[in-house]
């Protein structure tokens, strides 16, 4: 038993070491843990980054590791910054996709713009950065579903265009509303109102614009824009404000308001109107001026020329609305002018002169309409003179002893010029202009010797053209040069007659353009007609002369002595006297001496011793020519 | 683990067994040791492999068991006390001790819960682990069945296999593990 116990305790003890040391080994377990995190990278992997609105895409995530090891079964997460560009499809409706369904998606086109797609890897095993990726969402295309070439016939006509994206439907292209259509206008006869799909263009002038519609977002191989011609082409008509004119004047201009204008009333830039009379005659009854005024493009008026009257009778005229293009005839009418010359004065020309009362000058009589034109036909003038007597178309001279120093000349009208006898006219009352002619005495310029002319300037309505110029000019001689009228209308010039005596003119008229017609002169009326005569002047001992005849003279027998006296010009004094010289002799006897016509003669009467005489004449002092003549005294 | 389960219950009931001829182990106090990693090798990490070490108390019928039991595996470490019970059966020099036993201690395990499946390059398929430890008490049961034979004097050797059953949150999943090994008896007492 002792033997016993003792094995035990030795086998005891050998087990009590063994079970520590069990224990102990037992401490270290080593059994793996971890890694915390995975390094990884993702990317979003799509067959393209653009999709058509309506049309979807398989995107698929994935995700590899350090090793480049495709990572299998995990979760991931898809945003997108904007759903309503493009959308995320319900991750159970993608694709599947083994153990989760985020590793496929779909990738929905809602409506055009950019969204950033962003993919994601909520997963704590794994250190990864999102990964962005941006998709466009564009249209398949881009088509205008309204008109692509209208035309619109006036100005603000207004007309709209519609165009409309496409986008996938059912796997098919179709056309549908805002999808952000962005118009281009091309062009400057249209003006666009609005935007988006549907837009507005207005008529603004007559010519083509471009209407392009297009899109931000569009695919690339399709057909991104579409066209529209637009046509803005007016339908002018014309229109007259009236047919018929008449003219009670010449050189009244006439002429109706000529519209020119689209069914809005709008005119077109370019149109003209062209005044054609019909036939040669009615040319010459109304002519046709330059285009007057300006051209109102807001109302259509268009300038148009003017009739002038020029002839009394009636023009009928075709009137030519011609388009912007300058050819083609937009309307045509037609209007009549009825020309007849009313008067409104009437009066015998010159309406001032001064006439030597010996002496005649031609005047007429005529009557003028209110523009001063001298009516031709249709007018008889009479006139009656009081002063002064009527030669047939002149007016003097007046009979030898007539004391007379001013004559009246009144003209009298009849005829249809009359206002009474054209009602439609205005019943203006006629003025009578007389004629003053004034009556100065024979001889009253002397040869060479400046004179002042004073005169009275009036036109011819009779007025004081005061300010007005008025040109000379002379029978013979030198023409004073013009003058300016006075303010109280009387203007003077200094004139010098010609040297040579004998009857002369000086007429003066206003200065003035050339008149418009021949019978038309109103504008340069004969203001101052003079009609003088020109005597010489004093004897003169430089020009006068002396003969005897014969110079050899028997003893107490005579001879005769002739002086011719003449001015300094040359000009036989017929005034002369014998008291303008003085004329004698050495040794003889000079005795009566007479003047007849300038020719002066005396009487010479030799002395009764033979030898040498002479004569001598003086005049103011000095001898004259061939002054003093030898004589010889013959037995 | 059923024909264990069976075979201790056979032998249990096995009274012919237990009728014809005691040995020098089935009373007194036997010392123990067995290695029980047979069935579970290669171990893949570097650790004390499963084993066990019971002191025995045996009164011709019946023994129970008290020791240490250390189950090890790749990626699980169960250890603690054990105690358990049984008839002792005999079959010539030959003992057998089927038992039913229960065990407190602490149950240690990493989980390849979190790692992820690959593709490799050629389309190959891996798995790259990610392990997440957990340790926690358990209780487990079990039902054994030993076979001993005398070698010399008051030693023995003896032939092991046990399904135990484990509580604890580190074994979710992965509640059994079944011995097969073997060991060393000494006879220390009477």
């Amino acid at each position: 038993m002792r033997r016993h116990a003792t094995v035990f305790t030795r086998w005891s003890r050998v087990a009590m070491a063994i079970v520590p040391l069990f224990f102990v080994l037992s401490c270290t377990e080593n059994l793996p843990n971890g890694p915390n995190t995975f390094g990884a990278t993702i990317k979003i992997s799509v067959p393209h980054d653009t999709l058509v609105v309506g049309d979807s895409s398989v995107a698929q995530a994935v995700a590899t590791d350090d090793n480049g090891r495709t990572i299998q079964s995990l979760l991931f997460t898809w945003t997108s910054a904007d759903p309503t560009i493009v959308g995320i499809a319900n991750p159970a409706a993608a694709a599947a996709d083994n153990a989760s369904g985020g590793r496929t998606m779909i990738l929905i086109g809602r409506r055009t713009g950019r969204s950033v797609v962003t993919l994601a890897l909520p997963d704590p095993r794994f250190v990864v950065t999102n990964v962005p990726r941006t998709e466009t969402v564009v249209v398949g295309g881009v088509r205008i579903l309204s008109t692509r070439d209208s035309t619109l016939t006036a100005v603000n006509d207004t007309a709209i265009a519609v165009a409309a994206g496409l986008v996938r439907s059912n796997g098919a292209l179709v056309t549908r509303a805002s999808q952000g259509i962005r118009w281009i206008h091309r062009g400057t006869h249209t003006s666009v109102v609005g935007t988006g799909d549907t837009i507005r263009y207005i008529a603004r002038s007559n010519g083509a614009d471009t209407l392009i519609a297009t899109h931000d977002f569009c695919l690339i191989t399709a057909k991104c824009a579409d066209t529209a011609i637009v046509r803005v082409s007016q339908q002018l008509t014309m229109s007259l404000s009236s047919r018929a004119f008449r003219s009670w004047s010449f050189s009244d201009s006439v002429g109706p308001t000529v519209t020119i204008a689209d069914r809005r009333g709008n005119g077109a830039p370019g149109t003209s109107v062209r005044f054609v009379p019909v036939t040669a005659l009615d040319s010459t009854v109304a002519i046709v001026s330059a285009a007057v005024g300006t051209s109102n493009l807001s109302t259509g008026l268009v300038a148009s020329p003017r009739l002038i009257a020029t002839r009394n009778d009636s023009a009928l005229v075709r009137v030519f609305g011609i388009g912007s293009d300058g050819v083609t005839i937009v309307g045509t009418d037609s209007i009549t002018d009825i020309v007849r010359q009313v008067a409104r004065r009437v009066q015998v020309e010159p309406l001032r002169a001064v006439v030597t009362v010996i002496d005649s000058i031609p005047y007429r009589a005529l009557a003028r309409d209110a523009r001063g034109a001298v009516i031709v036909d249709g007018a008889t003038v009479t006139t009656s003179a009081a002063g002064i007597t009527i030669n047939t178309v002149f007016v003097g001279p007046n009979p030898p002893g007539s004391t007379s120093t001013q004559g009246t000349l009144t003209p009298n009208l009849t005829g249809i010029a009359l206002p009474q006898a054209n009602p439609l006219a205005p019943q203006v009352p006629v003025i009578i202009d007389q004629a003053l002619i004034a009556l100065v005495p024979f001889n009253g310029v002397t040869a060479g010797t400046p004179v002042i002319a004073t005169m009275t300037v009036l036109d011819s309505n009779g007025v004081a053209a005061t300010g007005s110029y008025v040109r000379f000019r002379t029978s013979a001689g030198v023409a004073p040069d013009s003058v300016q009228v006075g303010a109280n209308g009387v203007a003077a010039v200094v004139w010098t007659p010609p040297i040579i005596p004998g009857p002369y003119t000086l007429t003066g008229v206003r200065g003035a353009p050339a008149p418009l017609f021949g019978s038309d002169s109103s504008v340069r009326t004969v203001l101052q007609q003079s009609v003088v005569v020109v005597a010489a002047g004093s004897p003169d001992p430089t020009r006068s002369t002396v003969t005897v005849s014969p110079t050899s003279i028997a003893a107490n027998a005579t001879a005769t002595v002739t002086v011719t006296a003449k001015d300094v010009s040359g000009n036989v004094v017929t005034t002369a006297t014998p008291a303008d010289f003085t004329i004698t002799s050495t040794r003889g006897a000079i005795s009566g001496t007479t003047c007849t016509l300038g020719v002066c003669t005396s009487t010479y009467t030799a002395p009764a011793t033979t030898g040498a005489d002479s004569v001598s004449v003086k005049m103011l002092g000095v001898q004259i020519v061939f002054s003093p003549v030898a004589l010889n005294i013959t037995p | 683990m059923r024909t264990l389960a069976a075979a201790s219950a056979v032998a249990a009931l096995a009274s012919p067994l237990q009728a014809q001829k005691t040995t020098h182990f089935d009373s007194g106090i036997v010392i123990g040791g067995d290695w029980l990693q047979a069935n579970e090798l290669p171990l893949d990490r570097d650790a004390l492999q499963s084993g066990q070490v019971t002191v025995s108390l045996r009164r011709q019928s019946w023994a129970v068991d008290a020791g240490w039991v250390r189950i090890a595996r790749t990626l699980s470490t169960i250890q603690g006390g054990a105690v358990s019970a049984g008839p002792l059966l005999h079959w010539k020099s030959v003992l057998f001790l089927p038992t039913v036993g229960v065990l407190g201690g602490r149950a240690q395990a990493s989980r390849d819960s979190t790692g992820y499946d690959f593709v490799g390059t050629g389309g190959v398929i891996g798995h790259q682990p990610r392990y997440s430890y957990s340790s926690a008490g358990t209780v487990g049961g079990g039902v054994g069945l030993t076979v001993e034979a005398p070698i010399y004097r008051i030693i023995g050797v003896r032939a092991v296999a046990s399904q135990w059953f484990f509580s604890g949150a580190p074994l979710e999943g992965d509640r059994q593990r079944f011995l097969v090994g073997a060991g060393l008896s000494l006879r220390v007492g009477r």
